[in-house]
């Protein structure tokens, strides 16, 4: 049980009160159907309009993400080229930003 | 003998760094042996400065003397000397046990991808090296040995890069290279303007020199100096390397390079704690927008990757910037509550940060021993033939992302209870932070491990490979219903020492 | 202690009834205002006996372990939320968890949908996993920020403990900075009600069951008692939301003002914030999902990350101030 000033978490009593609910939960579980009767395709995947002609791609993941942030993502990818020599221009910022900082405040 | 360990665990690896090389001409077995056993006897060098630390409190070692805690015979401090306290001892633990963990990892995975021999007594030695390096940044009492053992690293660490002697590792290697020569050169610029003042090179004396004349110069220095440990550390804006290192670099070597960084982090909390304490209102919030950027940046650059440890090093710098957080909020605040809180979050997010992404290259090392790839869109499924891995990316995956039991959620709690007294936006950043790292982690997770099995060839992975692996699971694990254990064990010794600069003179003068 | 012990078992389950019958109610008045009459309040409760009842179908290239898991996981996580929120009373786990804990435990249930959803092998599920993963990273940014104001504005008023929840809700946060914190306050509050369609997928932030978009989303192959459980998950997510939000921003109680005692002020204030919470998922679930359409997954970023987040940071800079002064 650790306490920061502000708060407190205990995983013990967490866990407990989560082993406790989990029995609940499985009652509840278990009140329903185990399996299924096997028949034919019965299993495939839903795909309206017969099989699953590409099976699963997971590669374009948060489309919606990368559309909305589109403006500051291009900004970033250019910014990570690669090169060496932008590399150490970032450095040499970083070093006139700090000299700046500690010298003038 | 015991009471020259400090010595002893910096100065053994480098004697068995040498000799492995001499001892695989007569068998890689006996070569192995000889790894293992050295590595063991460092671990127990450590855990034996651990226990001395908490028994004795804050010592010094100076090598070669009659008497090993004087250091300072006639009035200022000669010969190099070592000093051990909380925080260090706790680096220097985490370094040898990283790289233990790593080596039982890495006897099957390198015979695996890069055939035995001559490489395998090579990676043997560089390893080596580049612990002593580690141990040598994180024990070290005065500057100059500082920038040696720095440059040791960069260069066993700069080998490892191009292990595979491919021409991506070649040009990731080059990068690196160019990168630790600027590094080295500006810290060693900073270090001549401090002895061109005050004729030291001793930490300490040269804390005890500034509380009286701190001038123009000592700033211009602590500026290159910080910027070449930020440098060292992989912060924005210049983390670029960071990721094109951690994606060449053989996997079990890329757990040792995330404790390299956390070396550089305890030596910039060293440099700032106990040497330029002054200046700490400053530096503390410029360490605090730099975490803040880090967080930000790191984790909006994970979100596109398409190769698995490109990810897991950007998240790296994310990890980074939550320990830059803890810590700057503890330099700023030094002198309240909220800080020293936020101090031991840091530290104990530096202890997290190592387990977590160290668990992450090692899965992404398994992946690769056991397929061949690590291109996302080329693998998928992966969990139809090997649940046990699944399960340990889904252990490593919510403690990253700080998710609760985990031990990610404790050093995040803790942060975000303190820093937001130094600034609301900071914990704000940092949940944000923490939910798009859990987003990276699900879209690796679903590319990777879900969808229709894998229908590659697909290795059996070895089991030291898997045990290693789940010995950090279960460090994660433990940590994370334990965290009273180690907050009161392992990081409060070390957050007292970071703030008694005044006891960290003491023991020099 | 016992009574801690009893309350322990008994919340939990008490949430599964009272997030069933919310739902009820939300579908009646849904209905009516839509002019039609509705179903009857225990409908709920029917639609999970016929899950119940119904095939438990696991695709054949599923992650089965991981498909079956993650009903499980959601409903039990979000049961937990509900031990360490302000029900009226103090909460049942006080002291052991805190404000940030509950921000966390909220990821959990969503998380275990996104799993559920990406290990069903299906091309729909996949859709709505990523949809929904993309909902729960633009909603947590207002979230985040109306959370650490409220912590922040009880900690610049000097109180012990800001992050507590009963130190939150047994203190008024109105008052307390001022005409410039109230406004802020206000403004806060609205992006908290805002947020409760997105962390809830009620319309229009239901971009990852849409229905007839991507044919149920997330829970395509679902069926059976794994649709049951997540379907008892959702009842009881929106009562852990909005008694997050009524412990954050509505914390008052009744039992004070009309001086009861003994064992009826706990079950009147009880009784009382179950009241706050309707009229909470009133204003936030139930009138928004009958008056807008559905947004695109590219809005919805922009929807939670341009406006909200910019007036979430306007009141916490209005609370900021009003405490100066």
């Amino acid at each position: 049980m650790i306490s920061t000033g502000m708060g407190s978490w205990s995983p013990l009593v967490f866990l407990i009160c989560v082993a406790f609910i989990s029995v609940v939960v499985q009652i509840i579980r278990s009140l329903g159907e185990g399996g299924f009767r096997k028949e034919e395709d019965k299993a495939e995947a839903f795909f309206s309009g017969g099989r699953l002609l590409i099976k699963n791609r997971v590669m374009d993941v948060y489309w919606g993400f990368f559309d909305a942030m589109g403006r500051y993502y291009g900004w970033m990818k250019r910014m990570h080229n690669g090169i060496v020599n932008d590399y150490v221009y970032w450095f040499v910022l970083l070093v006139t930003v700090v000299i700046g900082v500690v010298i003038l405040l | 003998m015991m009471e020259h360990a400090p010595a002893l665990v910096i100065a053994f690896p480098l004697f068995a760094a040498f000799a492995s090389h001499l001892i695989g001409r007569l068998g890689s077995r006996i070569r192995d042996i000889w790894v293992f056993a050295s590595l063991l006897l460092t671990w127990l060098f450590a855990v034996f400065l651990n226990l001395e630390v908490m028994q004795r409190g804050t010592y010094a070692y100076t090598l070669g003397a009659d008497i090993s805690s004087l250091a300072s015979p006639a009035g200022f401090p000669v010969r190099i000397v070592l000093v051990i306290d909380g925080m260090s001892a706790l680096i220097a633990f985490m370094a040898v046990s990283v790289t233990l963990a790593s080596f039982i990892y890495s006897r099957r995975f390198m015979e695996r991808v890069s055939g035995g021999g001559e490489s395998a007594d090579r990676y043997c030695s560089l390893v080596l090296l580049f612990l002593a390096g580690m141990l040598g940044m994180g024990l070290t009492g005065d500057f100059f040995t500082l920038f040696v053992f720095l440059e040791m690293t960069s260069i066993s660490s700069a080998s490892l890069v191009a292990f595979f002697r491919k021409g991506s590792s070649f040009e990731a290697a080059f990068k690196y290279m160019i990168i630790s020569a600027i590094n080295a050169l500006f810290l060693l610029f900073g270090i001549g303007m401090i002895y061109s003042q005050y004729g030291l090179l001793n930490m300490a004396a040269i804390a005890n020199e500034m509380v009286l004349n701190f001038s123009f110069l000592d700033k211009v220095a602590l500026s290159l100096i910080v910027s070449a440990i930020l440098l060292k550390l992989g912060s924005v804006p210049v983390h670029m390397w960071k990721v094109d290192v951690y994606q060449k670099v053989p996997s079990s070597v890329a757990v040792m390079c995330i404790t390299s960084s956390l070396v550089g982090i305890y030596v910039l909390s060293r440099i700032l704690f106990s040497v330029f304490f002054s200046m700490s209102a400053l530096t503390g919030w410029m360490i605090v927008c730099l975490g803040s950027l880090s967080i930000i940046v790191g984790v909006s650059m994970a979100l596109p990757q398409k190769d698995l440890k490109r990810m897991i090093a950007y998240a790296s710098i994310a990890e980074i910037g939550y320990v830059m957080l803890g810590i700057g909020t503890g330099l700023a605040g030094m002198s309240s509550t909220f800080g020293t809180v936020a101090l031991s979050g840091g530290v104990f997010h530096i202890i997290n940060d190592a387990l977590d992404l160290g668990l992450m290259f090692l899965i992404a090392g398994a992946v690769f021993y056991a397929t061949g790839k690590t291109g996302i869109s080329k693998l998928g499924g992966i969990a139809h033939r090997s649940a046990s891995l699944s399960v340990l990316f889904i252990i490593g995956m919510l403690a990253v992302s700080g998710i609760p039991p985990f031990n990610g959620f404790v050093s995040k709690l803790i942060m975000y209870e303190s820093v937001f007294c130094l600034n609301p936006v900071l914990s704000v950043i940092g949940i944000l932070g923490s939910i798009l790292m859990l987003s990276v982690f699900v879209k690796v997770f679903a590319s990777v491990f879900l969808g229709s099995p894998y229908k590659g060839k697909f290795r059996e992975i070895p089991l030291s490979m898997t045990a290693v692996m789940w010995i950090f699971a279960l460090l994660i694990i433990l940590l994370g219903l334990f965290p009273g254990l180690a907050l009161d064990g392992l990081v409060s010794p070390a957050v007292e020492a970071l703030l008694g600069h005044g006891i960290y003179m003491g023991v020099i003068i | 202690m016992i009574m801690k012990v009893l309350l322990a078992m008994v919340v939990p389950v008490a949430g599964i009834l009272i997030g069933l019958l919310y739902k009820g109610i939300d579908r009646i008045l849904a209905a009516r205002m839509q002019g039609r009459v509705g179903p009857p309040l225990v409908q709920p409760l029917r639609d999970v006996r016929k899950l119940l009842v119904k095939e438990n179908i696991v695709p054949d290239d599923a992650v089965g372990w991981l498909f079956s898991s993650m009903p499980f996981v959601a409903l039990v996580s979000v049961m937990a939320i509900l031990l360490y929120l302000p029900l009226g009373i103090t909460p049942v786990l006080e002291g052991y968890g805190d404000l940030i804990l509950v921000l966390y435990l909220l990821i959990i249930p969503s998380l275990a949908l996104v799993l559920g959803g990406f290990a069903s092998s299906s091309p729909y599920a996949s859709v709505g996993g990523q949809r929904e993963m993309v909902k729960m990273m633009s909603y947590e940014f207002p979230l985040a920020i109306a959370v650490i104001s409220v912590a922040w504005l009880l900690y610049s008023s000097g109180a012990e403990n800001v992050f507590s929840l009963s130190v939150i809700s047994g203190t008024h946060v109105w008052g307390l900075a001022g005409i410039p914190g109230l406004a802020g306050l206000a403004v806060i509050f609205l992006c908290m009600l805002f947020v409760i369609p997105g962390e809830l997928g009620r319309i229009p932030f239901d971009v990852s069951e849409a229905d007839s978009e991507i044919a149920g989303g997330i829970f395509a192959e679902y069926s059976g008692r794994n649709l049951a459980l997540f379907y008892l998950a959702d009842a009881v997510k929106a009562v852990a939301i909005a008694s997050l939000a009524v412990a954050l921003f509505l914390p008052y109680t009744v039992s004070g003002i009309f001086g009861l005692g003994g064992a009826a002020a706990p079950a009147a204030d009880f009784l009382f914030h179950l009241l706050k919470v309707f009229f909470v998922l009133f204003v936030s679930s139930t009138v928004v999902r009958v008056v807008t359409g559905r947004l695109a997954i590219s809005r919805v970023v922009s929807v939670y990350w341009k406006y909200p987040v910019i007036l979430s940071f306007l009141g916490l800079l209005l609370i900021m101030g009003g405490t100066l002064i």
